[in-house]
């Protein structure tokens, strides 16, 4: 009987430690000893994971951590689910993530109940400006006509948008601080809305810089930047700043790890991703994509991140006024 | 052929449990809010179809009820389930073992400490098992092939692909 | 580089061997169940990386196109769809396969295929721009109705037992609700669980009904002689004759494809089935089709075959991605420096020519290798069930889990798998379940877009010429079904659930 009981107990003890030292994180400063897992939760494809399997495999190729990065798409739930899933991965360093701004939208949006405060920023790897258009021959020539016909008939102009993204949100805030209101159809990515306008079913919608110089040629016109100043290849298109709504937003794309991670692995990590941003062949990649290189350390990027969070909330209030109003209507 | 009574159990089965996933998502649509920008909103399509689904299923248990037959749409697509192919004996404990066997293997793969090797080699033999006589030679290819085929699928998706397996 | 240098360029040693290696591999992913061609681009993408543009495209295109044709070998041999779309070859090319006459099913497989394909090429190439034109002036009451359309068809799959079939594609549709509701951005019906803040994905709920539980039946009927289909490949090429009685149905059939692969969101898997109901509605003898019926083999594999073409169309005009693989096609495109759009035809035609003399030649190259390739397939047969249900199960719990890396997309499709097992002892059709799963997102999402441009108005379906076109046809065809039986039920004095179905030989 005892002899029985002394061998459970080695067999528990034995599978305790094994289990143990599965699950231990790697002490060793020898950082990273296995792959480092980089969560995308966009489908592959998509242009935030373009980017980012820029620079994994710039990083994989120049060596620039000892060992590789693993891709992983998670697109399900919006991102929502990508996102969740490095919340809740063990912070030992081995698991990142790379987002794009929707990352305070959803939040916003009330998907999930957690924003970039949930995580250990590593830091900015690119950023677009974007700014409001439409039809070239279409009604509006100017912002300025929007801003009248949208304060004088509320609801009426029509906004292509990605509910709970940027292209929902921007617009949103340039209502909020100009004061008028747009009516928004859902329709989705930027190619999406580009079909939506130019099979006249919308008017407007937002692009980043890059879309609205492709589209040109398509007839697409933008009409506002939001950046602090005029974007270079759009030499004729106001600011918000210029025509007095003070609306700045870009859209940035950020590396982030969970919460707890050592500071010393989500350095060697940003330092990684710097030197591949650095790196010639990555730069004409970024430039053709129309991405600025602008790398943001995490501390910098999270104070910039916390001052955005008033403007979107403020607009997700609104979103939850417009659904009110919705449910009061029926 | 397969008997009525199987039929009859499972159509009754197929009833109640419409009727249940109908009512649970007419519940928790219930609860949803209005959309900001379309009047349907998130719960209109839900709601009417649950609707819907369960006017289907009311109108089914009360034809069985009363008597008629519910008929039999189209052909099975999964066929052998209801029609037995040829002469032989129907195994259903094999059946119910392959199925308990696949469901170890999801557990096993939704556990990250067990590896993605063994537990497909332990899949592949012990179902490759259930489904034959047990014969030793048998044994013994089933074990070569469960453990090569393991090893091959890891050595391409888990490191030529890299996909997260673990 | 014009298209007549960009064919000459695809038959140089090292282009021609990247694209057979693709359509091979395409092919072979494309009969494994579980594994889908999207799921190996999407693994193949970070090697494109290091290859020339051209190459890459070439390549994924290859796989692409492979992946779309390889389902059927499975399909017709072992009742298992290799890929989604291969649903319905599952119900009539097994039952013609058991009839003896193996070589003939997947040869009118493959040849519908080459067809398919060639026609949806002849489209992409010379009408692409006309063609997205059209694909623009459709806005979401118009795509809303098109949708409803291939809704209804849910009545066409359901003869025989109405109740059951319309209970199923109800089902379907809530199965797809869970999840992000994509009009309003708000979560609902999970139940509580994070988990299902993603929804079922689609994949592992189809690989589920059909893989599994055909595995189940398989494991059901393990003494039934594993040579029921006698390897015989008589019968493989199509006649000339054969193709004057089946070209109408394989021209129909394509172009149900090719304009279902233009519209956003709904793919291959849709069209086989709306191409399949068409045939049958449209046929001499719809009895037959679900007991081996020819025109049946030929409606689905023509469509899936040609949505390959169509899809392709918004991607190059608009750069719009309609699902995973154009997600991955454009994302390969962009990696390279080429944005996809109308400025690629202007600035990098030698991609644009690249992408049509590949997609053409991967269809022949994939004609031969299907031909050749069914003998070697053909004696997998012979392979024990019991090393090969279990690979089944491996592969399938791989395309699920590769998907996302969820193990609950396992879990679903092991719970779907139970489903599909439960809805056959009950006689109740899959086939309007998967249209309902798949469809009710996207005529949602579209419905609720043009109420939001109508500021709630549902007056523009009835005035918009092409949307009221299509409801008057939507209600036709859910009604056509019910008087069909009802006439034929008056004139042999059957019950009200319709004539026996043929019983399988």
């Amino acid at each position: 009987m005892t002899k029985w009981i002394r061998r459970q107990s080695l067999a528990l003890a034995a599978a305790i430690c094994t289990t143990a030292l599965g699950t231990a994180p790697a002490t060793g400063t020898t950082y990273p000893e296995k792959p480092v897992r980089m969560i995308i939760p966009i489908a592959a494809g998509g242009q935030t994971d373009v980017v980012a399997r820029l620079l994994q495999l710039a990083i994989d190729k120049r060596k620039l951590l000892p060992q590789p990065i693993v891709v992983i798409n998670n697109a399900a739930a919006g991102g929502a689910t990508g996102t969740r899933q490095v919340k809740e991965s063990e912070p030992d360093g081995y698991t990142v993530g790379v987002f794009h701004m929707g990352l305070l939208t959803a939040p916003a949006m009330g998907v999930v109940d957690y924003d970039h405060g949930a995580f250990e920023l590593i830091g900015q790897i690119g950023r677009t400006q974007v700014g409001m258009g439409g039809l070239a021959d279409g009604r509006f020539k100017s912002i300025q006509d929007v801003l009248t016909e949208a304060k004088t008939k509320p609801d009426t102009v029509t906004v292509a948008m990605n509910i709970g993204l940027l292209p929902h949100f921007v617009p949103l805030m340039f209502q909020e601080d100009a004061g008028i209101r747009f009516r928004y159809v859902q329709a989705g990515g930027g190619a999406v809305r580009l079909k939506s306008i130019l099979g006249k079913h919308t008017e407007l919608s937002l692009f980043s810089g890059p879309e609205f110089l492709l589209f040109q040629t398509q007839g697409i016109k933008p009409l506002v930047v939001f950046s602090d100043g005029r974007v270079p290849e759009l030499p004729d298109v106001p600011t918000a700043k210029e025509i007095g709504i003070g609306t700045v937003f870009e859209e940035r794309i950020i590396a982030f790890a969970p919460k707890g991670t050592p500071k010393d692995r989500l350095d060697l990590v940003a330092a990684a991703l710097r030197t591949a941003m650095d790196d010639p062949e990555v730069n004409e990649r970024y430039k053709g994509l129309g991405i600025d290189g602008v790398f943001i350390d995490g501390t910098r990027l999270k104070a910039l991140l916390d001052g955005l969070k008033g403007p979107i909330t403020k607009v997700g209030d609104a979103v939850r006024k417009a659904k009110t109003e919705q449910g009061e209507k029926k | 052929m397969q008997k009525d009574g199987v039929t009859r159990s499972a159509e009754i089965a197929y009833i109640v449990l419409i009727l249940a996933v109908a009512g649970v998502v007419w519940r928790e649509a219930s609860m949803l809010p209005p959309a900001p920008y379309d009047p349907l909103g998130p719960k209109a399509f839900p709601t009417w179809v649950s609707y819907a689904l369960a006017a289907l299923g009311l109108a089914m248990l009360v034809r069985l009820l009363v008597g008629h037959s519910l008929g039999r749409a189209g052909q099975a697509m999964v066929v052998g389930l209801d029609d037995l192919i040829g002469e032989h004996e129907p195994r259903p404990w094999v059946a119910v073992l392959t199925l308990i066997l696949a469901f170890a293997y999801a557990l096993a793969m939704s556990f990250r400490s067990v590896g993605f090797l063994p537990a497909t080699a332990a899949y592949l033999f012990l179902s490759g098992l259930a489904l034959g006589p047990l014969e030793r030679r048998r044994i013994t290819i089933l074990g070569v092939f469960a453990v090569v085929a393991a090893f091959t699928l890891d050595l391409l998706f888990r490191r030529i692909f890299k996909l997260d397996l673990t | 580089m014009t298209l007549a240098d960009a064919f000459v360029h695809l038959f140089t040693l090292k282009a021609f061997g990247i694209m057979v290696a693709g359509v091979a591999l395409g092919v072979s992913v494309g009969v494994l169940p579980g594994i889908t061609a999207g799921m190996l681009m999407a693994l193949t993408l970070p090697f494109t990386y290091h290859m020339s543009s051209i190459d890459a495209v070439s390549l994924l295109i290859a796989m692409f196109v492979g992946g779309v044709s390889g389902g059927l070998i499975t399909a017709t041999l072992m009742r298992i769809p290799g890929e989604p779309n291969s649903i319905m070859t599952c119900l009539d090319g097994y039952q013609l396969a058991r009839r003896g006459q193996p070589g003939r099913a997947l040869g009118l497989g493959n040849c519908s295929s080459l067809v398919g394909g060639t026609l949806s090429w002849a489209a992409l190439v010379l009408l692409a721009p006309p063609l997205a034109s059209l694909a623009v002036a459709f806005g979401p009451f118009e795509n809303f109705a098109v949708i409803l359309l291939a809704l209804i068809l849910i009545s066409s799959l359901s003869e025989g037992s109405f109740l059951k079939g319309l209970s199923a594609g109800l089902l379907g549709m809530l199965v797809s609700y869970p999840g992000i509701d994509e009009s309003s951005g708000i979560v609902r019906l999970t139940f509580g669980f994070s988990a299902l803040e993603g929804g079922f994905n689609s994949l592992p709920v189809i690989v589920g009904m059909f893989a599994v539980s055909q595995v189940v039946a398989d494991a059901l009927n393990i003494e039934a002689n594993a040579n029921a289909i006698k390897t015989t490949m008589r019968g493989m090429f199509m006649s000339l004759g054969d193709y004057i009685v089946h070209g109408w149905n394989m021209v129909r059939s394509s172009l149900i494809g090719i304009w279902i692969g233009i519209l956003p969101g709904v793919g291959a898997t849709v069209a086989s089935i709306v191409a399949y109901t068409t045939a049958k509605n449209l046929s001499r003898n719809p009895e037959a089709f679900g007991t081996g019926s020819e025109e049946a083999i030929v409606a689905a594999e023509s469509a899936n075959n040609a949505t390959t073409g169509g899809t392709l169309v918004p991607i190059l005009t608009l750069g719009i991605s309609g699902g995973l693989t154009d997600s991955i096609l454009l994302g390969a495109l962009v990696i390279h420096n080429l944005q996809p759009g109308p400025l690629l035809y202007k600035n990098n035609p030698e991609i644009v020519n690249t992408i049509f003399a590949t997609h053409l030649v991967a269809h022949l190259v994939m004609f031969a290798l299907m031909t050749f390739g069914i003998a070697f397939f053909a004696r997998l047969i012979a392979v024990p069930r019991a090393f090969v249900l279990p690979m089944v199960v491996v592969f399938s719990t791989l395309g699920a889990f590769g998907l996302n890396s969820r193990a609950f997309d396992i879990w679903v499709m092991l719970g779907f798998g139970l489903l599909g097992v439960l809805l056959e002892f009950a006689k109740v059709p899959l086939a309007p379940f998967v249209v309902g799963l798949v469809l009710a997102p996207v005529a949602e999402a579209e419905l609720r877009a043009g109420l939001m441009a109508s500021a709630g108005s549902y007056m523009p379906l009835i005035e918009r010429p092409a949307a009221c076109a299509m409801l008057v046809l939507s209600a036709g065809l859910f009604v056509w079904p019910f008087v069909r039986t009802w006439r034929m039920s008056r004139a042999d004095g059957y019950g009200q659930t319709g004539p026996e179905p043929k019983e399988p030989s």
